[in-house]
């Protein structure tokens, strides 16, 4: 080797500063590279491998072969998959007979014999049954069945059985051949459930006519989360007003409107909808008294009783009072942001500008309607009547909402109302204000310390108790405020950390620029914070779409309820694997998704402001 | 009483952390386009005193003016005082999640509502006097110690405040980024603005300061122009401190 050239590894020589750019080796690449690198990299490693592969071997054929290899998915009711089990039920238990106790001498064993012959005469009720509700076979089952007495040999076991002749026994199982085989190619997950049963599961008992409805609401929640999960649309802007105004929206569209023949505008009917305010304040002045009478006579639940309804009285005329000042303003304020944004464009109209315009016109007078006219023959609601005067959605109650659309219902709202709720809550429990911290904290500690089925079951039965007579809210909204206030107690506490890690020189960076509270809080803390418990805040939506399940409790059928309902409902007993792995996949789906999104949100917030 | 030719007024001022009395009887007045230089051991209430100045830190006994204004727990003239002074920190206090130019922009537009387009061209306009003009658009992630101070300089100077209090700006950075944001602070001081400035850096007392001041155990203990005070010190406290430090 001189000073100017060396030699490579093959020999080749090259010129000090021209090394020539080598492939890597063979076994560092590809496929085989990453296995070495990641499955094989040590001993402890390829132990662990081998250790997984072994468990795959056992598990991953057995379930496969359930769920694909030998499940059916034929017939209209459970019937098909009931024979099948039960064919393959008594073919496995006589060969486990036979090799396990040939002599006969095992109690429990006598007693599964006394069954199998019980067991094969049902198979031809069964067959009847399905029949007689509809149900097909397949084809080679009814050849299969055609050679095949069921009843007669349902005796004779019975027969050999009381003989202990096991011999004969034998010979009647060997006559089940044909259905037998049939059965074991067909003995696994039982896809008719999910093929018949889908609209069930999803809708529960939702009017059938009126399931388009939850179909559009379900594609316009899907455009709804677009501008609000993607940063980088066209049109976000607008996107997002879009997306506050969903949940209205996908309200009206499920509950049902009436567009009754005769319209009043409210207030003509103001008295009649506010009511009488002196009275109302004249039952709190009573229910005050009542409060000191109670507690003179230690009756301290009876004086929690006054309290809460003297509160009621106190609050409900100026509660009553403010929606119907809201109801007159909302639509002006619209109708003002709308009129201002035609005429505050500096270049004259595009064609965005007309679009905005058309549909803030659109919703203003959406509003209007709502807001201002109540229906007239029925004096009240547009919502809730039964009586379809002009046309409209039909009203559909919501104690016939149910299944996936329920779970879907009750969890947005809970994600909804649990985020800014928590914001406030947490930035409350940091105050420097005494009684706004001393609120804030005992309502996170008190509902943390509750398990959300006490609050629903609270809610559900105890909570028109707690008001005056004949008080009585809509269930399903009893559930979600119960949820929603359960949520965001958790969420404020995650929140709460963000807020603490956040550095105090972001506080004080913010406040020596002459920011105020409020938009410190929105333009410097917020971001930050949030970001900091992304993986906290998708946890407790995760947690809480599944925790919906609990409204199970207060009689509400969402998804699992629907599942369970499966399970007791006499043309699909037995199917009880199906039903729960069914509701447990679809579960999955939905939280898996915000897992991942979640896990995507942050690599893009990372990259954003990192190198 | 309220000396409103006089940029900040400072009265008996006494401050204590729960009972342990940090600032004791300060009495200060700067007058505008003055230039403070305060040092002084760790622990003696320097950053105290300055965060006093634009409320991060209440006093308990004592008044503050700024600019006129009284500071009291008022809300507003406390938002009003801190429009008129910025400040620069130790460690930069950048907003992470926004860029260097939205960093910039943030005040101006929230707080004096100035339309996007005029606060953006401010910030562009001193981000270049910082000499850090190509970096508008990178995150403070992305930047170097100087050149992040450099944006926090920058930053409060789109206020366009009267007053500039700097809290060791230049205590967290390497020797070679130091010089870089002593020049702009050199160069801000002959433009004319009124600055009190924490620092150990006393190079630039000499240059720069009107009057250095020396702080320990909470009181004023000596004030005098830099000469005097480098050359002549009168206690033997200010002695210590300097023949430790120089």
């Amino acid at each position: 080797m001189s000073d100017t050239s060396r030699k490579l590894v093959d020999g080749t020589v090259y010129e000090v500063g021209s090394h020539p750019d080598l492939p890597p080796p063979a076994a560092s690449t590809g496929i085989v590279g990453w296995i070495r690198a990641n499955l094989f990299s040590s001993f402890l490693n390829s132990l662990l491998t081998l250790v997984v592969l072994a468990g795959l071997i056992l598990v991953v054929p057995g379930i496969y072969n359930w769920s694909v290899g030998s499940a059916t998915s034929h017939g209209e009711t459970n019937a098909t998959c009931d024979i099948a089990d039960k064919t393959a039920f008594v073919q496995t238990k006589w060969d486990r007979l036979n090799v396990e106790d040939p002599n006969f001498k095992n109690r429990t064993y006598k007693t599964l014999i006394a069954g199998m012959g019980n067991t094969v005469r049902a198979l031809g009720e069964i067959v009847e049954k399905g029949e007689r509700l509809g149900n097909t076979y397949p084809e080679e089952f009814v050849t299969a069945l055609g050679s095949v007495d069921l009843v007669a040999i349902g005796a004779a076991i019975d027969e050999a059985a009381a003989a202990k002749d096991l011999n004969a026994i034998d010979l009647q199982v060997q006559k089940l051949a044909p259905i037998a085989d049939w059965a074991n190619d067909n003995k696994g997950f039982c896809w008719t459930l999910i093929k018949k049963r889908a609209n069930y599961f999803a809708f529960y008992r939702y009017d059938k006519d009126q399931q388009w409805r939850v179909w559009l609401v379900w594609g316009l929640l899907a455009l709804a989360l677009i501008p609000l999960l993607f940063e980088k649309i066209p049109y976000r802007k607008e996107g997002l007003l879009y997306s506050l105004a969903f949940p209205f929206i996908a309200f009206v569209l499920l509950l049902g409107y009436q567009i009754p023949s005769g319209l009043n505008f409210i207030a003509l009917n103001a008295s009649s909808y506010l009511g009488n305010p002196l009275v109302s304040w004249g039952l709190a002045g009573s229910a005050i008294a009542k409060i000191f009478t109670n507690l003179f006579s230690f009756e301290i639940s009876a004086a929690i009783l006054s309290l809460a309804s003297a509160v009621y009285y106190l609050l409900s005329p100026i509660l009553l009072i403010a929606i119907f000042i809201l109801r007159l303003i909302a639509p002006l304020v619209v109708g003002w942001f709308v009129l201002r944004s035609l005429f505050n464009r500096n270049g004259g109209a595009s064609m965005v500008s007309l679009v905005r315009f058309g549909i803030g016109t659109f919703i203003a007078l959406l509003l209007a309607y709502f807001c201002w006219f109540d229906a007239a023959e029925t004096g009240g609601n547009l919502m809730v009547s039964d009586s379809i005067a002009g046309g409209g959605l039909s009203h559909v109650k919501t104690a016939d909402w149910g299944g996936l659309m329920l779970t879907m219902v009750i969890g947005i709202t809970g994600i909804i109302a649990s985020l800014p709720l928590g914001i406030v809550l947490a930035l409350g429990r940091r105050s420097k204000l005494r009684i706004i911290s001393i609120v804030c904290v005992g309502f996170i500690e008190f509902v943390r310390a509750v398990p959300l089925i006490t609050i629903l079951f609270m809610a559900s039965t105890m909570l028109p108790l707690f008001g005056p007579e004949g008080w009585n809210p809509d269930k399903l909204m009893r559930a979600l405020v119960g949820v929603a206030l359960f949520s965001s107690a958790y969420m404020a506490e995650v929140i709460r950390g963000g807020l603490q890690a956040l550095p105090k020189g972001q506080y004080e960076g913010a406040q020596s620029m002459g920011l105020s509270y409020w938009k410190m809080i929105y333009l410097v803390v917020l971001p930050q914070a949030l970001r900091i418990v992304i993986p906290g805040i998708v946890n407790t939506f995760i947690g809480l779409f599944k925790d919906t399940t609990l409204v199970i409790i207060i009689g509400m059928k969402d998804l699992l309820g629907a599942g369970v309902s499966s399970t007791t409902n006499a043309n699909w007993q037995g199917l009880d694997y199906e039903a729960y792995i069914t509701v447990a996949l679809i579960f999955f789906i939905f939280c898996f998704a915000m897992s991942r999104y979640s896990i995507w949100l942050e690599d893009k917030l990372k990259k954003a402001t990192t190198h | 009483m309220s000396n409103s030719d006089k940029a900040i007024v400072i009265r008996d001022l006494n401050k204590w952390y729960g009972t342990f009395h940090v600032l004791k009887s300060i009495n200060l007045e700067v007058a505008e386009r003055e230039k403070i230089v305060v040092c002084g051991p760790s622990g003696s209430g320097k950053s105290t005193l300055i965060r006093c100045i634009n409320r991060l830190e209440e006093h308990q006994q004592g008044d503050i003016f700024v600019d006129g204004i009284e500071l009291t727990h008022d809300v507003k003239q406390i938002e009003a005082i801190r429009r008129e002074v910025g400040m620069v920190f130790q460690h930069f206090n950048l907003f992470p999640h926004l860029t260097v130019l939205e960093n910039c922009t943030l005040a101006p537009m929230w707080v004096r509502k100035t339309p996007k387009a005029e606060a953006e061209a401010t910030a562009m306009k001193y981000l270049e006097r910082v000499k850090i003009p190509e970096q508008a658009l990178k995150y403070p992630g992305q930047l170097s110690g100087g050149q992040q101070q450099r944006v926090a300089i920058a930053r409060s100077l789109c206020m366009s405040p009267k007053i500039m209090l700097f809290d060791e700006p230049t205590s967290a950075l390497d020797p070679e980024m130091i010089k870089e944001v002593l020049d702009t602070m050199v160069e801000l001081a002959n433009e004319g603005m009124t600055m009190i400035c924490v620092t150990h850096e006393m190079g630039f007392a000499k240059q720069v300061a009107d009057r250095v001041i020396f702080m320990d155990g909470g009181e004023i203990i000596e004030e005098n122009e830099p000469n005097q005070f480098f050359d002549n010190p009168q206690n033997e406290r200010t002695q210590l401190f300097l023949s430790q430090i120089l």
